[in-house]
């Protein structure tokens, strides 16, 4: 990539990247987001955001995991992909994670992240707390992914309203984007 | 990343400490739960229960968990157990403490408190 002198006074070319593009496993998550963390200390983030991007991280990847399409790998076994970015910008940090997730699915997330964007911060506290709450009164449906709290903490979470983009893929499936500031 | 769990049952001390945010959140605390189930059904007499959870990151799918251990400790106190929990978390970690407050404050019987390191 050849530099203009502009990118080398902007910051945005200049701020804390970490990026992560592969398959998604329990251990690859602990491993990339232990990798985050480190970067992050090192860099002086300071504790409270280095502590929402690392949830915020852990939420989208486990996200990742459960919707993608697994995609085959080296060896022959399917595992869901994805690639999940950190990038700096002016200060302030954006996390998108981006998989492919078959079309019926992208609806139903897409669905749900309307919903959260149309909710004031209050809203998603009380949103969050209310699915936390109930938790404990719903044991029947007792999914391994917590009755949609990922994301809405994700969304309580940043500092702006989750955003999201949705492309056509190339299988008739749908490439699905999140976005979030912290 | 699952926490380090370590159930005292004879000195009736149940600690759990660290991360959780395992893959499979059943898998992980069914087995759990069921030893803490067995252990609470087979107490004799109030003695005092203390529960230490000292976790530094929680996952939202572990919340659920953590919801259930809560309420199944709660029905035990509704029957008479003495619990009493103690929630710990970093001095600078708001969420921390705050889901500790949150998982909390709808338990009847069993007494808490949240704490700071």
């Amino acid at each position: 990539m050849i530099s203009s002198p502009s990118d080398a006074v902007d910051p945005a070319l200049h701020g804390l990247r970490f990026e992560y593009c592969g398959p998604f496993s329990e251990s690859v998550i602990a491993a990339t987001s232990e990798s985050l963390r480190s970067l992050l200390a090192r860099n002086g983030v300071d504790a409270r955001t280095a502590r929402r991007l690392f949830s915020s991280y852990v939420e989208l990847t486990y996200n990742i995991l459960h919707h993608a399409i697994p995609e085959a790998a080296t060896g022959g076994i399917s595992r869901p992909h994805g690639r999940l970015l950190v990038k700096e910008e002016q200060g302030r940090f954006r996390i998108s994670a981006t998989s492919r997730v078959t079309c019926e699915n992208a609806v139903a997330l897409a669905e749900r992240l309307e919903q959260f964007r149309n909710m004031s911060r209050e809203q998603l506290i009380f949103e969050y707390k209310l699915r936390l709450t109930n938790l404990q009164f719903d044991p029947a449906s007792a999914s391994a992914n917590g009755a949609g709290m990922g994301l809405v903490t994700v969304a309580r979470d940043a500092l702006e309203p989750i955003e999201y983009s949705v492309d056509l893929g190339a299988q008739s499936d749908c490439l699905f984007s999140i976005h979030a500031l912290h | 990343m699952t926490p380090a769990i370590d159930f005292d049952f004879e000195s009736h001390r149940l600690r759990m400490a660290g991360e959780s945010f395992p893959e499979n959140v059943h898998t992980f605390y069914a087995p759990v739960f069921e030893e803490l189930d067995r252990y609470l059904r087979g107490l004799e007499g109030n003695v005092p229960i203390s529960v230490e959870l000292h976790f530094s990151y929680v996952n939202s799918a572990s919340m659920r968990s953590l919801q259930q251990l809560l309420t199944l400790l709660d029905t035990s106190a509704s029957c008479g157990a003495r619990v009493h929990v103690k929630w710990l978390a970093a001095a600078d970690d708001d969420v921390l403490q705050e889901l500790g407050e949150d998982l909390l404050h709808d338990k009847r019987w069993l007494t808490y408190e949240i704490a700071t390191n």
